[in-house]
């Protein structure tokens, strides 16, 4: 999935839009209902507690009834709330402060004087293919990404599950580009090394 | 992770200008991410590119480093079927509801 790509609007959506920039009830009614689901399946990436989640989607609407006139159509109605969507769960993780985190030896990569790479023998035994046929494994992975320290597992999320681009990441947490950049191989070393530490 | 270095651009870019020369380890992971945005010009992918055929350990990490990746996207595929949770009923008409309150 790359949103970052121009989505040509369909018609549909820009009669929908139109409808609800004159307030039509039935239309934002369309929208909780089409929209809903998808959101909230979003909204639980991010919040595990379903109350929290239900409450970012209910926040999502809200800001995106108040948002509509700003709606430019340089996105499907999709990809806007599901924007909106991420932007609401963000701030509802901030809202909610600390959560458990796995303690795990986050250290970097080791090189000698030299600059050359001091070499472990771990590596990751799970494959790709143990995911596919097994939920639990799936479940284990994203348990495993759940752990990662906030910062690391949201740009996670964004970069490579949610497919936003750098430039995107950056203006949804509101840090630099470089920050998004040694942030995310930060975030991808650890749960390598966090993968790398299990036997399956 | 050191991205930049003192002036502000990387060994790579600072590289860029010159006679293509060989990177480190080190400076070979400082530039996976833009290799792997395919954000490196092809000067800097041959110096990138050169590093991972030489060096065996450089190719290893990068190895399982694609492969985490591939695995947190696989942790979240749901194969085909749908990417919507069921909208509960009371949800929609507190939606509904709240909007109603708005001005
Ligand atoms: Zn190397």
């Amino acid at each position: 999935m790359d949103l970052s790509k121009k989505v040509e609007i369909s018609t549909n959506d820009i009669q929908l839009v139109e409808q609800l920039k004159h307030g039509d009830t039935d239309s934002f009614e369309y929208l909780v209902r089409e929209y809903g689901g998808y959101m909230l399946a979003i909204a639980k990436r991010y919040l595990h507690n379903d109350a929290d989640a239900q409450d970012t989607v209910q926040d999502a609407y809200i800001r995106a009834f108040q948002a509509i006139h700003n709606f430019k159509g340089h996105s499907s109605i999709k990809s806007w709330l599901h924007r909106i969507t991420v932007n609401s769960a963000l701030m509802k993780l901030r809202a909610n402060g600390r959560r458990p985190v796995e303690l795990i030896d986050d250290s970097p990569s080791l090189f000698d004087g030299n600059g050359k790479r001091i070499e472990t023998n771990s590596e990751i035994t799970l494959s790709i293919e143990d995911l596919a046929i097994d939920a639990n494994k799936q479940w284990l992975v994203k348990a495993k990404i759940d752990l990662l320290p906030i910062t690391s597992r949201n740009l996670l999320l964004l970069r490579d599950i949610e497919g936003y681009s750098t430039e995107e990441t950056s203006e949804l947490l509101n840090i630099s580009i470089a920050a998004v950049k040694t942030g995310l191989h930060r975030a991808r070393q650890r749960l390598k090394k966090s993968l790398e530490s299990e036997r399956y | 992770m050191k991205i930049n270095n003192e002036n502000g651009k990387n060994k790579l870019e600072l590289k860029n200008d010159m006679t293509i020369q060989s990177i480190n380890c080190q400076e070979f992971e400082e530039f996976i991410i833009d290799f792997l945005d395919s954000n490196l010009s092809s000067m800097q992918q041959n110096i990138f590119l050169k590093h991972l055929n030489e060096c065996p350990s450089c190719k290893r990490y990068l190895e399982d480093y694609q492969k985490s990746v591939k695995l947190s996207q696989a942790a979240f595929d749901n194969k085909g079927e749908s990417d919507y949770e069921a909208m509960p009923e009371e949800l929609v008409q507190a939606i509904l509801a709240a909007r109603k309150k708005l001005p």
